[in-house]
């Protein structure tokens, strides 16, 4: 008994596992009761196994191997987990994705992106919302460099501008992208003070896309942390 | 546009491999008989574009300004179609496109700009040498628009 509740509670504390665990509820409980108790004794081993792969650490190297009730068992229950995980963190990237577009903060030119990935690529997203993030980063930097100086090189500042709104646009940034028309306007005036306050105006929205951006390349990882602990077996 | 139709489309104007033989075993190519060049300074973009293009099954490669556009026509490679983007640094589209003409060069040019452009500046850049001109960002539906015209220049 003392077994079994150890068992249970250290595989409570695996956090993929925990997802599973709260979508089958009690079934778990009765399942991993039934498990332990008809005397299977590599429970710690199984978990260890399991731990190895939350680290990425590749796959099960269990001795002994476990029985064929507890590779049919953890088989199943994996699966059947897997599937629903999948499916619910899809739909919550779908639901935040529109909750971005209510609130303007992205267009539809990110599911543009969204719609570009496949099979064969299935990280494309999270390539794309890193790269952005790069890229935006040191053109802002540059811009805010160019624009404090004492003389403005506006050209320079252009050059910036036109990269960013180019990069922002084809993600759905399309805050982003009003932000450096307001630059572009302020270096065609050549108004310094127009152009400091646009760049803290693009930096401002920048961080509200890169955060949602983050928010939304997190459910796509978890997707794919899914999948690694999958390839088990 | 859903794949599906893509795919009829492409099949239809044979840019893309029917499926060889009738009934459950046949299986289509992915390929086309297409190939592409992608010209953008911007690394998110050249990722975009180059991406539309492969799910379209088009060979394409890459450069990152019209001098190397302009580099790769002069060692010998042709591409049917070049996407070509009006502003980078070293050589911008209109200067490229106007010395890809002048080598000869008979690809489809489409040009891509964002579409607050000052119309003069997009004016001529169709002058020197543009088949096409799309907004961006680029989309799949944008490009079929251009391959169309690359079917019928063929």
């Amino acid at each position: 008994m003392r077994k079994f509740l150890l068992t249970v509670a250290w595989l409570r504390m695996l956090p993929s596992l925990r997802q599973i665990f709260s979508s089958l509820g009690a079934l778990m409980d009765i399942g991993y009761a039934f498990v332990v108790l008809t005397g299977v004794g590599r429970m710690d081993l199984i978990v260890k196994g399991w731990q190895d792969f939350g680290s990425r650490k590749p796959v099960l190297n269990l001795t002994p191997s476990p029985s064929k009730l507890e590779y049919i068992f953890f088989h199943n229950v994996f699966s059947q987990g897997k599937k629903m995980a999948e499916t619910d963190v899809k739909q919550q990237i779908k639901d935040y994705v529109q909750t971005m577009h209510e609130q303007g903060i992205l267009d539809h030119n990110f599911e543009n992106v969204q719609n570009l990935q496949c099979q064969e690529n299935p990280h494309f997203v999270l390539e794309i919302i890193d790269m952005f993030c790069r890229d935006a980063e040191i053109c802002i930097a540059e811009m805010a460099k160019y624009v404090d100086e004492p003389v403005v090189d506006y050209a320079k500042v252009t050059g910036f501008i036109h990269q960013l709104k180019g990069s922002s646009s084809s993600v759905g940034g399309c805050r982003i992208v009003v932000a450096c028309r307001e630059l572009r306007k302020a270096t065609e005036n050549k108004m310094k003070e127009g152009c400091l306050e646009a760049c803290n105006k693009i930096k401002r929205e920048y961080f509200v896309v890169r955060d949602n951006l983050n928010a939304i390349a997190k459910m796509e990882r978890s997707i794919h942390t899914d999948d690694a602990m999958a390839g088990i077996f | 546009m859903s794949s599906n139709n893509t795919e009829n489309w492409m099949k239809d104007i044979g840019v893309l491999d029917h499926p060889s033989g009738v009934g459950e075993g046949s299986t289509t190519s992915a390929a086309t008989n297409i190939t592409a060049l992608v010209v953008d300074d911007d690394s998110v973009n050249q990722m975009i574009h180059s991406k539309i293009l492969e799910n379209l099954g088009i060979q394409n490669q890459v450069v990152r300004n019209g001098k190397e556009a302009v580099d790769l026509h002069s060692s010998g490679n042709n591409f049917d179609l070049i996407l070509m983007d009006m502003d980078m640094p070293v050589m911008n589209g209109i200067e490229a496109t106007r010395k890809l003409r002048a080598m000869g060069v008979r690809s489809i040019i489409a040009g891509v700009s964002t579409c607050t452009r000052d119309e003069r500046e997009q004016k001529e850049f169709m002058e020197a040498g543009l088949d096409d001109f799309q907004e961006k960002p680029l989309t799949t539906p944008k490009v079929v628009s251009i391959l169309q015209k690359v079917n019928k220049k063929c």
